[in-house]
């Protein structure tokens, strides 16, 4: 396994005073599926969007693949936002074309199919595709990608259960396997069985990093529920 | 990259710019046939005068408002993509491509630029077809008289005219770069307020023409001021106007391309260490 993320002392603070990130010392290899679990404001998509290039730490580096936040990082990541980021004007195919255009390791023929599967008009437009539609074309698009690292910021948030289970269907069969997925979430329970580590944010700062038999093994309750332990108010 | 970035900002901008330049070719054509048949009319006496007189007021208004709109859009629909792609929702798609912020600029840019040339050539061709019907001017005898002009001067002194065709062209292609930056500067600036981005980029881009404004006046005062100073014949200077235009493009295009080059540098360092995506 390698290194495929690496974080030394990152730190992310606003108005130089509230850090949202703070001191984040963390590696993550190649091969895992990961929760990137913690309650709100603790950093989760702070550390995403560093990790993706879209923030820039205030102190410390974060590593992806060995170089930071670059271009070529940009083309082994495979990144879902918290929301909706794709133009409403454009129809299904364009954002096919789009993508194929520019990430090198995008299948298109996996996105159609996967879109076919679901029953959506490829020539609709994405405004007039339904919320929990568009953030099924967003995951099939990205996850249509052949990428070293995939990182999901809260991809079941606000979906209905049944959706849930698409979602995470498609994230099992659809990810390459030598690569990595970082999921956040707040709904434990729907992925714990797909997880492999866990890491736990709170204010920023890194509380828990492990296996997800290591927790059941240590402390003999799920991850969900050490999670409410930990976490509790 | 750049050429993919470019050619999805053209195949995303192209449907709304060509129906708003063929719009105002088309009303160009109907105002020369208008005039035509006006002619015609005319020669037959005054015939339907109050009918033809509201048709003409409602022709030139709705021609006027083609242009106009023509105008605003070609500024303002490449300072809302630029805004709107790159700096709310849609800025999490376009910063995660596989590219630099230069090549988002410069593709941005680019397009904006083009459709500036072009909107420019459809409004001087548009009215130079109603001019041509109207008064009895041909667009192209006024194109030949200025290259006449123009020879005439290439034949006194072919370098000056060299150099100030260079200068022009510079100045041209310079102002068409500004105007572009500095809204995308304006934009930029804006989208680190933490709060009402886009007013914020408003507020920011009259502040920034405002004092561009001052400053440019300011300059000239200082320079009249100096050369007054220096007790130089302004009189002599001006018998020799050839000379004093190349200065002054020259002097137009140094600032013109500082501010530009300002203006990208701004928006490029935003970009790529500032970026404010919430």
């Amino acid at each position: 396994m390698s290194v495929l993320v690496e974080c030394r002392d990152l730190t992310k603070s606003y108005n130089g005073r509230f850090e949202a990130v703070s001191g984040l010392n963390l590696t993550i290899e190649s091969g895992r599926i990961i929760g990137l679990l913690g309650p709100n404001g603790s950093g989760k998509t702070t550390l995403i969007k560093m990790i993706n290039g879209i923030l820039k730490p205030t102190r410390g580096e974060v590593y992806i693949d060995g170089v930071e936040p670059c271009p070529y990082t940009r083309s082994i990541v495979s990144y879902l936002p918290e929301r909706t980021y794709i133009e409403a004007q454009r129809t299904v195919a364009d954002l096919i074309d789009f993508f194929a255009d520019f990430y090198a390791d995008f299948r298109p023929d996996r996105a159609m199919q996967m879109i076919n599967a679901l029953g959506i008009d490829s020539g609709a437009r994405i405004k007039t595709l339904s919320k929990g539609s568009k953030e099924k074309v967003q995951l099939i698009l990205v996850m249509s990608r052949d990428a070293k690292l995939y990182v999901l910021d809260e991809p079941i948030a606000g979906v209905d259960p049944a959706a849930r289970d698409y979602i995470i269907r498609t994230i099992i069969n659809n990810y390459n396997k030598d690569a990595s997925v970082i999921i956040s979430t707040h709904l434990i329970t729907d992925i714990e069985d797909v997880l492999n580590d866990v890491i736990f944010l709170k204010n920023g700062r890194l509380v828990l990093r492990a296996t997800v038999d290591e927790i059941k093994d240590k402390y003999g309750v799920s991850v969900d529920k050490h999670f409410r332990e930990v976490f509790a108010c | 990259m750049l050429k993919k970035l470019f050619l999805h900002e053209w195949k995303d901008s192209w449907k709304i710019m060509t129906l708003l330049s063929a719009a105002v070719l088309v009303l160009s054509l109907i105002g020369a046939f208008l005039f035509q048949v006006d002619d015609v009319l005319d020669s037959g006496g005054d015939v339907g005068g109050p009918i033809i007189a509201l048709m003409y007021t409602s022709y030139f208004m709705v021609y006027f408002l083609s242009i106009l709109a023509l105008s605003v859009m070609v500024t303002l629909l490449f300072y809302i993509r630029f805004y709107k792609n790159l700096y709310t929702d849609q800025g999490y798609l376009m910063h995660t491509l596989p590219v630099t912020p230069k090549q988002l600029i410069w593709s941005k840019a680019f397009v904006a630029i083009i459709w500036r040339v072009i909107s420019g050539v459809v409004v001087v061709s548009g009215i130079s077809i109603l001019l041509s019907a109207g008064v009895d001017i041909s667009f192209f005898d006024i194109v030949e008289d200025l290259i006449d002009g123009f020879l005439k001067v290439y034949e006194e002194d072919p370098m000056l005219m060299v150099v100030y065709l260079i200068l022009a062209l510079f100045a041209a292609v310079g102002s068409m770069l500004f105007s572009v930056f500095k809204g995308y500067t304006a934009i930029s600036l804006g989208q680190m307020s933490s709060k009402n981005k886009a007013l914020a980029s408003v507020g920011i881009y009259f502040g920034i023409h405002i004092t561009i404004n001052i400053c440019t006046n300011v300059c000239m005062q200082t320079s009249m001021l100096i050369l007054a100073g220096a007790r130089v014949d302004l009189f002599e200077m001006l018998e020799d106007p050839g000379l004093m235009m190349v200065v002054f493009l020259a002097i137009l295009n140094v600032g013109i391309y500082a501010l530009t080059i300002a203006g990208y540098a701004i928006t490029h360092h935003i970009m790529k260490n500032r970026l404010n995506l919430e």
